[in-house]
């Protein structure tokens, strides 16, 4: 390894000056985590607000604010701070956080209404995940992944004031169309409820349990926060959700904006898309990099496999003539158009895919930096080791995206390598 | 490559093609070779595989002629010999002393299925059309 990285030192030598690297992203798609439009927001000051309206209220309060009415796919927006919410922290505290960006993304496809036994509801999309207790520790664990019975952390009564009496307020009515807000449980009365709320409350969080979950169809708009640090925030009625940010999180984490939404849908990564000017500041440098997301590389593309997610016949036949279109854009750039390579792996899958095999075959020949990341490693079947196995003669970098693990060593690396 | 004959029955029609026979090719040249090859339904098998840049280009235009009902891409399988082999190091690529390609399976990706890999085997299943 002491004299491959000494090449790539030389090699990103001849590439130091002012003008940003172009960074390529290869790799799986990952996943977009989103609610419903109409699913109300717990804000730091107690009050819940519709999160279209937040996204809405930071768009119009930038001096000069994006312009969405030509309704594009996806629209990221940094906010000035002025919107906090109470965000998990690590030992199980919360604490006020500013949402640093606000997202909004068109979809068309499955989301799942998931209720729980103190009446607490939520219409998210299928990747979106909940903060649960495992045996192995808080988890994020994605909506459809989720079952009747698993637990699910919710915020305390004594977090929030809106809290105190949640289950009774009028205002968290549903407003129809897939129901958003709160609906009470038939086999709990609100004074039950709120006494096992407050029984429940031992800290700043407590549990509840998914008793229901429902597929519904939906086409339109969603949304998502981001909250740099802790990477939750709470609907109206506690339920804490995960803002979660995969590939995408280099770029919001450094400029707040992301190159693009993923999610589970195969190939929804469709479009490589670039981020400019992504700047990275370590020990006291800055690494300036563009950075070009691209689409799960595949030889083969089967309009059939969106069928399969529930997605109309010419909805995807225009997904997979994207996704190829991507994928071609994306091996184009690899020959022509970028000076390094962030290779993002799966680390619970085996890395001995022709794809890969070739995927890094081809990165070599262009004598690219290239940084290995093992994603994933929150998942207990990760194995970091398979993968470093596989690429012995690249330097292999554990992360979690999901969980924001590592991220400290990725960027010490990504300065290091592209510097 | 000659006109495809093909077969009265249903048979499967797998094309060897000699390292001579491509490394004459340009890489485009190689690419048509093989994916007209494919679009018939036909197996194709190199002695001498593709290098990474060919690859890369075969799956670009690969993508390009993915059509839904129609063609739905290839399936390619090699020797997973090349990134596990020692680096030639800067100085052995700037001397051309890359690694050469191996034996590689290429095929319909509704047709042909891996159903073992490893150093030293490929086992595929051939579906019928």
């Amino acid at each position: 390894m002491g004299l491959l990285t000494e090449i790539r030192s030389s090699i990103s030598g001849l590439f130091a000056g002012s003008e940003p690297k172009r960074i390529g992203i290869y790799g799986p798609p990952n996943a977009g985590k989103c609610l419903h439009p109409d699913e109300k927001v717990l804000l730091a000051d107690g009050t819940h607000e519709r999160i279209e309206d937040v996204f809405e209220a930071v768009r119009e309060s930038m001096d000069d604010p994006v312009d969405v009415s030509d309704e594009p796919h996806e629209s990221w927006i940094e906010s000035d701070g002025t919107v906090a919410v109470p965000a998990l922290v690590d030992d199980l505290s919360v604490a006020s956080q500013s949402v640093s960006h606000v997202f909004r993304q068109a979809y068309d496809g499955p989301m799942y209404r998931v209720r729980t036994r103190l009446g607490r509801e939520v219409t998210v999309s299928p990747e979106h995940p909940f903060i649960s207790p495992t045996d192995d520790g808080i988890d994020a664990i994605p909506a459809d992944e989720v079952t009747t019975g698993t637990q699910v952390v919710v915020l305390s009564p004594s977090t929030s004031p809106t809290l105190d009496q949640p289950l009774a307020d009028p205002n968290i009515a549903s407003d129809g169309g897939i129901t958003a807000g709160k609906s009470m449980s038939n086999s709990v009365s609100p004074r039950e409820d709120a006494q096992l709320v407050y029984d429940y409350a031992s800290a700043d969080v407590a549990w509840d349990e998914v008793v229901e979950i429902e597929r519904v169809d939906y086409d339109g708009y969603i949304y998502d926060l981001t909250v740099p640090d802790h990477h939750t925030f709470a609907t109206a009625d506690g339920l804490v959700v995960h803002n979660t940010t995969l590939a995408n999180r280099i770029a919001r984490d450094w400029t707040g904006d992301a190159v693009g939404p993923e999610s589970h849908v195969p190939h929804e990564t469709r479009r490589a898309r670039r981020k400019e000017n992504v700047e990275i500041k370590r020990n006291g440098n800055s690494v300036s990099i563009d950075i070009v997301d691209t689409p799960g590389v595949a030889t083969k593309v089967d309009y059939e496999e969106f069928l399969e997610h529930d997605i109309e016949k010419e909805d995807a036949v225009r997904r997979s003539r994207e996704a190829t279109e991507g994928v071609a854009e994306a091996m184009h750039w690899l020959r022509e158009d970028v000076e390094g390579v962030i290779y993002v792996l799966d680390a619970t899958t085996d890395p001995f895919t022709q794809v890969n095999t070739m995927l890094i075959g081809i990165i070599e020949s262009q004598d690219l930096p290239a940084l290995i990341l093992a994603n994933k490693t929150d998942l207990e079947d990760a194995s970091v080791q398979r993968v470093s196995n596989a690429f012995p003669q690249h330097e292999t970098i554990p992360l979690s995206a999901l969980e924001g693990d590592n991220m400290d060593e990725v960027y010490d690396k990504i300065a290091e390598y592209f510097g | 490559m000659p006109e495809t004959q093909h077969p009265e029955d249903d048979g499967v029609q797998i094309d060897l093609i000699s390292a001579d026979r491509i490394n004459g090719l340009r890489t485009m040249e190689k690419v048509r070779l093989i994916l007209d090859s494919v679009h018939d339904g036909n197996i194709v098998i190199l002695e001498q595989g593709l290098d990474p840049s060919e690859e890369s280009k075969l799956i670009e235009v690969t993508m390009s002629e993915i059509s839904p009902d129609g063609f739905t891409g290839i399936e390619i399988e090699t020797y997973p010999t090349e990134t596990a082999a020692p680096d030639p190091g800067l100085l052995g690529k700037l001397m051309g002393n890359t690694p050469k390609g191996k034996l590689t399976v290429i095929g319909p990706a509704n047709r042909i299925e891996t159903l073992h890999k490893d150093e030293n085997l490929i086992s595929t299943l051939v579906h019928e059309a």
